[in-house]
């Protein structure tokens, strides 16, 4: 191989200058922005205390961002439980049905359930059919919405995570403990669910992060009155052209991220997070 | 662990689940043959007219041709870009390799709209808003990661005493490197390359914020929802369904089956 000095620094450059300009440059300048408003070098941050449109925005986004991830784990833990019981001959097509929705864009899946739960939608059309309603009720721009519309994109990530831990554990463990007198359900709740702990912590955090940012389902499924924090930010830019309040907001979204990234690395210390997760 | 009564309901559950996760795409299809203006379901009248029209209207073709235009140039930028720091950070394990790698996979972590802001304010200050050079670069940003992980991964897995073999039967470092790394990696590479191009291809937040009025495929179904509900859309959607898919699985089984193929090269030591 190629051992001399300059070869290494010199394949990394390509990455540093292209991340450099785009990416590290972007944040100084959010940062700079944030801090050199109109009103002064803390008008940025005098808006996010005293509006009470932020506060309101950044608790809704935290809630959402918490109950999908607890939607997520619960609804995922049993299905991946299910593939990890499987011979490994047959995971790889169980696996293959959850990709496939997790590989479709982002955009495509929060506009089908858009046509799913429209007014004139697929689900009012089903339900005055069946008769089950008298006329059309309202689905789009409710909290249903955007859950569902959330924990759809993000559900194969926490299937993924689980069964990426499900599969690596001993599973002699809970061998041992059924032949040493355990019942299922003891088995399960002492040895099998502890083992996939580090899992459901992985997943956990990593969903909580991504809901954090989210954008498009809010936008779409949420309408104005479930903002979350990226679409105030999007709203500051293009609509107030307000950059400031838009830097200072993009602020707060970034030190909750690091937050809860910090928390995770605090919690699962040596595992590949990103391992199982595309 | 496992009773008969519990295998059944897993089952059961994993079954509900999949149709939760495939159910909103499956009305995509019939959506988009309806021959109707209005989205119905399901379709009175079968037709391909919106099919035609993504691919005629000039608005929706042209989107179509752009966004496949930067996704092909952001797969060639991120496949070198990553590879090469990929070699940097397993091979050559370069101080600070573990920082470099952690400045890779940043943009995974870090939200889009927060990216997308700062270059959005960056591009303005430089009058690079609308520039399809800087378009691409900002989307490699994001696509890059995806390289880096995927081959970092497989580089891991390469023994390098193969390769230390090569050269010590006389084989240049390039030669090496292209005789002997590369074919090795092959699928590894396209598989980054894949996973890059879906990046480009089906962004929207940093495009909705840098590209000014170059629209891509995405921000072209964007601004139709945003109006009325044509349903070009899907159409629009069908098609980008149908090619994540199909690249996408080709890029998972290719990475698989080289991380495999790497892993069950006999040991040394």
């Amino acid at each position: 191989m190629l051992r001399k000095q300059w070869i290494a620094p010199l394949l990394a450059a390509p990455l540093i200058l292209l991340f450099a300009i785009f990416f590290v440059v972007p944040f100084i300048e959010i940062m700079r922005v944030s801090f050199s408003g109109a009103g002064g070098v803390m008008a940025g941050l005098a808006w996010l205390w005293t509006s009470p449109v932020v506060g309101i925005v950044f608790l809704n986004t935290l809630q959402l961002a918490l109950s999908v991830t607890v939607i997520c784990l619960v609804v995922g833990y049993p299905a991946a439980c299910f593939i990890a019981l499987q011979p490994e001959s047959r995971r790889g097509i169980l696996l293959a049905l959850i990709l496939l929705p997790f590989w479709t864009s982002v955009l495509v899946r929060t506009y089908t359930w858009s046509v799913v739960l429209g007014r004139e939608g697929i689900l009012n059309a089903s339900l005055i059919w069946l008769g089950l309603a008298d006329g059309p009720q309202r689905f789009m721009f409710t909290p249903l919405a955007v859950h569902l519309g959330m924990v759809q994109i993000l559900l194969p990530v926490a299937i993924l995570t689980l069964v990426g831990v499900m599969t690596e554990l001993d599973a002699g463990l809970v061998r041992a403990a059924r032949v040493l007198g355990a019942s299922p359900a003891r088995a399960f709740w002492h040895v099998f669910l502890p083992m996939t702990k580090p899992g459901l912590v992985a997943a956990a955090m990593l969903i909580f992060i991504l809901s954090l940012g989210f954008y498009i389902t809010p936008a779409l499924l949420g309408g104005p009155r479930h903002r979350t924090i990226a679409n105030l930010i999007d709203l500051q830019v293009h609509q107030m052209n307000d950059w400031t309040n838009a830097a200072a907001m993009a602020l707060v979204l970034l030190a909750t991220t690091i937050a809860a990234v910090a928390v995770l690395r605090w919690l699962v210390p040596d595992r590949s997070l990103y391992g199982s997760a595309r | 662990m496992t009773s008969r009564v519990t295998r059944i309901g897993l089952a059961i559950w994993f079954g509900l689940v999949i149709v939760f996760l495939l159910f909103p795409l499956l009305f995509l299809g019939p959506l988009s043959l309806n021959a109707s203006e209005i989205l119905s379901f399901p379709p009175q009248q079968w037709s391909l007219r919106w099919y035609r029209a993504l691919f005629t209207d000039p608005s929706w073709s042209g989107a179509l041709w752009l966004s496949f235009k930067v996704a092909i140039l952001v797969t060639v930028i991120s496949v070198a870009v990553g590879t090469a720091a990929a070699l940097a950070i397993v091979r050559h394990r370069v101080r600070g390799s573990a920082w470099l790698y952690g400045l890779s996979i940043a943009p995974l972590i870090v939200p889009g709209i927060v990216i997308a802001l700062g270059m959005f304010m960056v591009f303005a200050r430089l009058k690079w808003l609308e520039s399809l050079p800087a378009l691409v670069l900002a989307h490699s940003v994001v696509a890059v990661p995806y390289v880096v992980v995927v081959v970092s991964a497989a580089l891991r897995n390469l023994d390098e005493t193969v390769e230390r073999a090569a050269r010590v039967l006389g084989a240049g470092p390039w030669q090496t490197f292209h005789l002997v790394t590369v074919p090795a990696l092959r699928s590894s590479i396209l598989a980054g390359g894949m996973f890059a191009f879906f990046a480009s291809f089906d962004d929207l937040i940093i495009t909705l914020f840098v590209s000014g009025a170059l629209e891509t495929l995405p921000l072209r179904i964007w601004n139709d929802l945003n109006l009325r509900l044509d349903p070009t859309v899907a159409a629009a959607a069908c098609v980008m369904v149908a090619m994540s898919m199909a690249g996408l699985g080709i890029a998972e089984f290719a990475r698989k089956a080289n991380l495999r193929r790497l892993q069950t090269e006999p040991d040394h030591g």
